[in-house]
């Protein structure tokens, strides 16, 4: 339901487009970086998507991004992280202690995304958030985006 | 009653001319012979040969009516600037700069640079076709910044959702120096590095920093002996 917590133990994913991915194929901190009209990360909420295995989540991952982007990359990849993960790394390692909050946000347009998600809180030091994170970027669990 | 006196009239055409010209608060001597019309900077300095096989993608033109052209020096109709002009500008500005890296000597590894600059330049228009590809502003203090440290190692880099720089050096040693390069001088650092006095710990340090003081301000933490060459 809109603005539930996504619960510690399951997972998001974020579309990592190829202007965030290094020469070298991997994903590079700015993938969570805010635009600057931004207040939360957009992610998906894998559990939500009702899938019975892993790869059936990214394979509905992967059809949804293909149809709500423009354009997904050649190069762009699929990460998937776990929540509680995440919160742990950031609130042990980040300068203040940062609590990042998710929240299960569906979107209606330009296609209905029930299992749309954002991450909050990552301003101020957006720049030192995102780099916590990159080093629970697991390349076990990216896959490519494009169809 | 004073005497009114005349300036001399502009004697730019003249060829006995020894006037110098003022722009700002410099005094520049023009020595330009007069016989001649100004030539523009690209006529005068002759521009490199690229290689071939270099492009851009285009912006799709939202209104591509054609200006029009007076015969004369000015334009007859003033046409609005539009944000399709504006865009178009900046755009032409990225492409300027991203190829006056290429031909600076001062950076070793021009050549891979602008290459790396131009596929995230197409790699941000693919994505987004309307945006300006990379932010100028966050460029030109990327180029500035090389400009200053010309030993500097070839970093990752990438770019921020808003098009900005971002450029990383990492050790095996599990050191990460980081830069995000704003639209004006200003810049986001970040470092992490092992402790070494305790192995379980990791010295986080971030800041945001003009970009001229910025390797002056990172140099106690020992970035430069292993991100520079």
């Amino acid at each position: 339901m809109k603005g539930d917590r996504i619960p510690n133990n399951d997972h998001i994913s974020r579309l990592c487009q190829p202007k965030s991915i290094t020469e070298e194929g991997k994903i590079h901190a700015s993938t969570f970086f805010l635009r600057d009209d931004e207040k939360g990360l957009s992610v998906n909420w894998l559990e939500c998507l009702g899938c019975s295995s892993k790869e059936e989540e990214i394979i509905a991952i992967r059809d949804l991004y293909n149809k709500k982007f423009l354009r997904v990359g050649a190069k762009a990849k699929i990460t998937i992280l776990n929540v509680g993960a995440v919160h742990e790394k950031v609130l042990i390692e980040s300068l203040d202690r940062r609590n990042l909050e998710f929240f299960h946000e569906p979107e209606d347009f330009p296609i209905p995304d029930p299992s749309h998600s954002a991450i909050y809180n990552l301003r101020p030091d957006n720049v030192m958030i995102a780099e916590l994170i990159l080093q629970l970027v697991n390349e076990n669990a990216t896959y490519p985006a494009r169809k | 009653m004073p005497e009114v006196v005349l300036k001399e009239p502009n004697r730019r055409f003249n060829v006995k001319r020894k006037d110098s010209v003022s722009y700002g608060d410099k005094d520049l001597l023009d020595t330009f012979p007069s016989e001649q019309s100004y030539l523009s900077w690209d006529q005068r300095i002759p521009l490199p040969q690229f290689r071939k096989g270099i492009f851009f993608l285009v912006t799709p033109a939202i209104n591509p009516e054609s200006r029009e052209v007076s015969k004369s020096s000015w334009l007859e109709k003033e046409e609005s600037f539009t944000q399709t002009n504006l865009l178009e500008s900046e755009e032409d500005q990225v492409k300027k700069m991203i190829l006056r890296i290429r031909t600076s000597l001062s950076i070793p590894y021009r050549q891979r640079l602008s290459n790396r600059l131009l596929a995230l330049f197409n790699d941000a228009k693919e994505e987004e076709p309307t945006s300006p590809g990379i932010s100028i502003g966050s460029l030109r203090n990327f180029y500035n910044f090389l400009q200053l440290h010309t030993n500097l190692k070839y970093p990752s880099i990438s770019l921020s959702p808003d098009c900005n720089i971002y450029v990383s050096w990492s050790s095996d040693q599990n050191q990460v120096f980081s830069v995000y390069f704003l639209s004006d001088r200003d810049a986001v650092f970040v470092v992490l590095k092992p402790n070494e006095k305790h192995p379980d710990r990791q010295i986080r340090v971030s800041g945001t920093i003009t970009t001229d003081i910025l390797m002056e301000k990172v140099a106690p933490y020992g970035i430069w002996d292993w991100i520079s060459e």
